[in-house]
């Protein structure tokens, strides 16, 4: 069973991301900023991280960047946020997938597969 | 004894007679009656000497025609009774017309008589006249009767003297009185023609001339002018030489001498004289001096005694008339200085009020940089009355890109009614240049005349051959054109239609070029443009340049304040635009949180959710509703979107193809079928992949709208080598656009649409456009629409980013080389101590 972390300020849609994931069959881990991230990162190595951008606290640019400072940058990251417009800029350096979010989380679930197969 | 008795009551009779109160006249008229009756002659008659002593006059007569007497004038020698007077010795004739110093007097009745005594009348020695006495029958006088003669002229010359002395003394005061009233009535007046006319006119009658003449020598041609004529003529017409060179004739002649000339015998003297001269017997001819200064002549011809006799002029009258000259050029003089001092008077007094004027006028240019406004006050000012007063003028400007002469303004009245109206107006209020200029400003009650409307229709080539109005601007000088039909300068097809008759030009110049014309008339009053009037109007027309020079400078200074004033405004406008957008793209990513969570339970609950229940109506509902929710916050942030894009190398199909993607599901759930037409050899676009992709998606979601119950949507993209373009085209079979809605399309916040923003298409248009491409719509009722987008392959804008971009690219991950526009707090908090760049 593969381990998801999930980066997001939002309690609804941190529950929205567990329960549509758990149905998936994923194992779901949750934090809500970068440092309860950089905390559960410390204790355990996820399959790969859902990480939304705008965040109370350590937000997702600054934990993406420690992440991928770290040597074990090879866990792939998922940026799911509420901007569009940077999805260029993200996808050219950092992550695996830059989703917009949408209500609709089939575009999310598919980058996950396609990721993790 | 008898004798001697006769003799002492003859010499007692002519005692008392002289010796009376009587005149000269009647006393003489009694000693000759005494003399008849006493010494028993039948006539008796005597002579006196005039004064000069040349000619001896019938004065008093018994028994000869009574109206000789003063008719009578001989000659002293002339005749018996002139050689008795020059003699100075008493005569007895027996037979006088034997006699061969006799001199008949036809009509004197002399010839009844036969015999004749005569005695000369002597005092001191000197001849004062000659008594004669005649008998019808011969008698041979004896030398008592000489004695007794003698005697009684002896007893008479004394009272004759007397006489002649009174008469003289009398004579003199009166001519002192004359001279006196002359010269008085010569001062009361400083009117120079009126002095001339009274000189002439004094002189004629004081010496009791026939006529007078006053020439006057003009110094610039040294010719003596004819200025006044009294008596004979009445007018310098009548003469056929108004002027006389020096030396010319006998004015002539006294004017280079400067000594009087006096002339009695004409026209045996004939040597200098002038045909015109020669018509009279005699001429007085006297130089009018101030201070040895010849300044004219004054000739006097024919003088004639009181019976209207012709008379020889005399020593008296040429000193008379001496003296009346004298004064008559003093005061001549005088009035000339008074009435040079005046005309410089008012010529200063001209030029000072010319000067005001152009001050005035000057001033009132200065108040306005309009130029319009400026052109009507100057146009203004060449019509003013009190300015330069000319009747209508037209401004013309050099157009310098069309090399022409256009017609800006017209100012004047359209008939003589009109004129007439508006000069009694400012005549009546009696305005200064600028209270009229400050009325018509506050009236307005300029309304546009016809002369102005055609003015303003002039265009004349700045050609030679093309008329004065070009002239004037090649040439760089005004005209004064007195004939237009006669001229050959002037083109009169330009100048008919406006009724010029004479007019004149004047070049308007400022720094030494021509920058327009000015033409003026006096269409109404005719009056004759003067030199004066055209240096008047250069003078003014040279500020007037200046004018318009510096109210164009001023008015291109404007422009370029409005421009840039412009270009703040669209700035401001566009950055609160910019904050509009912010703020937009803010609220809806806090919305899109929540319609997150909203849209992505009701999913949850969807799916668990039999078809069967009800409530999955509900779900359905809020499932599709966040999903409406969501496109429209899609199209608000791609519209609040900052305005400079994000550049980057991509492929235009691979963005088709993300585009499309979106879509899918749509598209099979409409039963629309997708076509794609991709061409080889595209290359990669420099564009804002995102928003060129949003472009895409408008034009898919347009198409998905127009077939919602099926159709074909075909998308193309091929490269147009020569014009370096990617073309992209999306045609759908939706049955088109209607006309009025097809105008409209790329209106912001247009739709046709149930749902939607209606920025989709006003976004797409925007964009391209920054993109330097282009979006057209071919629309063809029935059928469909085609949107056709053609993007520059290779686009230059924004080399900096590009630049960063590759470099980017190439290093991979690394955070100092992240670059993203700067937008949204994190960003900024991200930027922080990082290295990392941020271009705006």
């Amino acid at each position: 069973m593969k381990t998801v972390l999930i980066v997001d300020d939002e309690e609804n849609i941190r529950i929205l991301y567990k329960e549509e994931l758990a149905d998936e069959g994923y194992n779901v881990i949750l934090a809500s900023n970068g440092y309860e991230a950089l905390e559960v990162l410390s204790v355990q190595k996820p399959d790969a991280i859902i990480l939304d951008i705008k965040m109370p606290g350590m937000d997702g640019v600054n934990l993406l960047k420690l992440i991928k400072e770290r040597k074990e940058d090879d866990i792939p990251v998922i940026i799911c946020s509420a901007y569009e417009e940077y999805k260029q800029d993200f996808s050219l350096w950092a992550s695996e997938e830059y989703i917009v979010k949408s209500s609709d989380l089939t575009k999310m679930k598919g980058a996950l597969k396609r990721i993790l197969k | 004894m008898e004798n001697s008795k006769i003799e002492f009551e003859i010499l007692r009779d002519i005692l008392k007679i002289s010796n009376s109160t009587l005149n000269l006249h009647e006393r003489l008229n009694q000693v000759v009656e005494e003399i008849v009756e006493k010494m028993h002659v039948d006539a008796c008659a005597i002579y006196l000497v005039k004064k000069g002593g040349e000619t001896l006059s019938l004065k008093g007569a018994v028994g000869l025609n009574p109206e000789m007497i003063n008719g009578i004038s001989l000659k002293v020698g002339e005749g018996i009774t002139g050689w008795v007077a020059a003699e100075k010795t008493p005569l007895a004739v027996l037979e006088i017309f034997k006699d061969p110093r006799m001199k008949n007097f036809p009509g004197s009745w002399e010839e009844k008589y036969r015999s004749m005594i005569s005695a000369p009348i002597l005092f001191l020695g000197k001849c004062l006249g000659v008594i004669n006495a005649w008998t019808i029958e011969e008698k041979a006088f004896t030398t008592d009767d000489l004695h007794l003669l003698s005697s009684i002229a002896d007893g008479m010359s004394g009272s004759i003297r007397n006489a002649q002395l009174y008469l003289d003394a009398t004579k003199q005061y009166e001519e002192l009185v004359s001279l006196y009233d002359i010269s008085k009535m010569l001062n009361s007046t400083l009117e120079l023609q009126e002095l001339i006319g009274m000189v002439t006119r004094k002189s004629t009658e004081f010496i009791g001339a026939s006529g007078c003449m006053l020439h006057i020598l003009d110094v610039k041609d040294n010719l003596l002018k004819v200025k006044s004529m009294y008596g004979l003529y009445k007018s310098p017409e009548e003469i056929s030489r108004t002027q006389l060179r020096l030396g010319e004739g006998v004015a002539g002649q006294v004017a280079i001498k400067a000594i009087p000339m006096m002339i009695n015998n004409l026209p045996e003297e004939s040597e200098h004289l002038l045909p015109m001269e020669k018509i009279f017997s005699s001429l007085l001819c006297i130089p009018m001096t101030v201070k040895d200064r010849v300044i004219g002549t004054l000739t006097l011809h024919d003088k004639k005694d009181a019976s209207g006799l012709l008379v020889p002029f005399d020593k008296d009258d040429m000193n008379l008339l001496m003296a009346l000259a004298s004064q008559g050029a003093l005061v001549l003089e005088n009035a000339w200085n008074y009435e040079r001092a005046e005309r410089l008077f008012q010529e200063n007094a001209q030029k000072a009020n010319d000067f005001a004027i152009l001050y005035e006028i000057s001033n009132a240019m200065n108040t306005t940089m309009n130029l319009d406004q400026l052109l009507k006050i100057i146009l203004k000012a060449v019509t003013f009355g009190g300015g330069l007063n000319f009747n209508r003028s037209i401004l013309l400007l050099v157009n310098e890109k069309t090399n022409t002469l256009q017609g800006m303004l017209g100012v004047g009245p359209d008939s003589g009614e009109d004129a007439f109206r508006i000069w009694t107006e400012i005549g009546s209020k009696k305005m200064s240049f600028k209270e009229w200029i400050a009325s018509v400003n506050a009236s307005g009650q300029e309304r546009t005349s016809r002369f102005d409307q055609l003015a303003k229709g002039i265009r004349v080539p700045i050609e030679y051959g093309k008329g004065v109005l070009a002239l004037t601007v090649l040439e760089k000088k005004g005209f004064n054109i007195r004939n237009i039909q006669e001229d050959p300068r002037v083109n009169p097809d330009v100048l008919k239609k406006l009724e010029f008759e004479s007019f004149a030009t004047v070049p308007l110049i400022s720094q030494d070029r021509v920058i327009g014309v000015i033409v003026v008339d006096n269409l109404y009053n005719k009056r004759e443009i003067t030199d004066k009037d055209l240096r008047r109007l250069e003078l003014f027309a040279s500020q007037a340049g200046l004018a318009i020079e510096n109210a164009k400078v001023y008015s291109d200074l404007e422009k370029a304040t409005r421009s840039i004033r412009e270009l703040q405004d669209r700035l401001i406008q566009s950055e609160k635009m910019a904050a509009l957008g912010e703020m937009a793209a803010s609220i809806a990513h806090e919305i899109r949180n929540p319609l997150v969570s909203i849209g992505g339970f009701a999913r949850r609950l969807d799916s668990k959710l039999d078809a069967s229940n009800p409530e999955k109506r509900y779900s359905r509902i809020i499932v599709k509703e966040v999903g409406r929710l969501e496109k429209v916050l899609q199209e608000v942030l791609a519209f609040s979107r900052s305005a400079e894009p994000l550049f980057s190398e991509c492929s235009v199909i691979t963005l088709l193809e993300e585009a499309l993607e979106v879509y899918e599901e749509s598209f099979s759930e409409c039963g629309i079928e997708v076509i794609r037409d991709f061409h080889e050899g595209v290359p990669n676009i420099h564009v804002d992949s995102n928003q060129i992709k949003q472009v895409f998606i408008n034009l898919f979601s347009n198409a998905q709208h127009a077939m919602s119950k099926g159709g074909r949507l075909t998308v193309g993209c091929e490269y147009k080598a020569v014009e370096g373009e990617a073309m992209i085209y999306v045609s759908d079979t939706g049955g088109g656009i209607s006309e009025d809605v097809i105008t409209n399309i790329f209106n912001p916040f247009f739709t046709t649409k149930h749902t939607g923003t209606g920025l989709g298409l006003a976004i797409s248009h925007r964009v391209v456009d920054m993109h330097g491409g282009d979006i057209l719509v071919k629309n063809e009722p029935g059928v469909g629409v085609t949107f056709t987008i053609s993007l520059p392959a290779r686009q230059k804008r924004g080399g900096i980013s590009e630049e960063m971009d590759l470099s980017a690219a190439r290093t991979g991950v690394k955070g100092k080389e992240v670059h993203y526009r700067g937008q949204g707090d994190f960003l900024n908090g991200m930027g922080k101590g990082e290295g990392s760049e941020s271009i705006p």
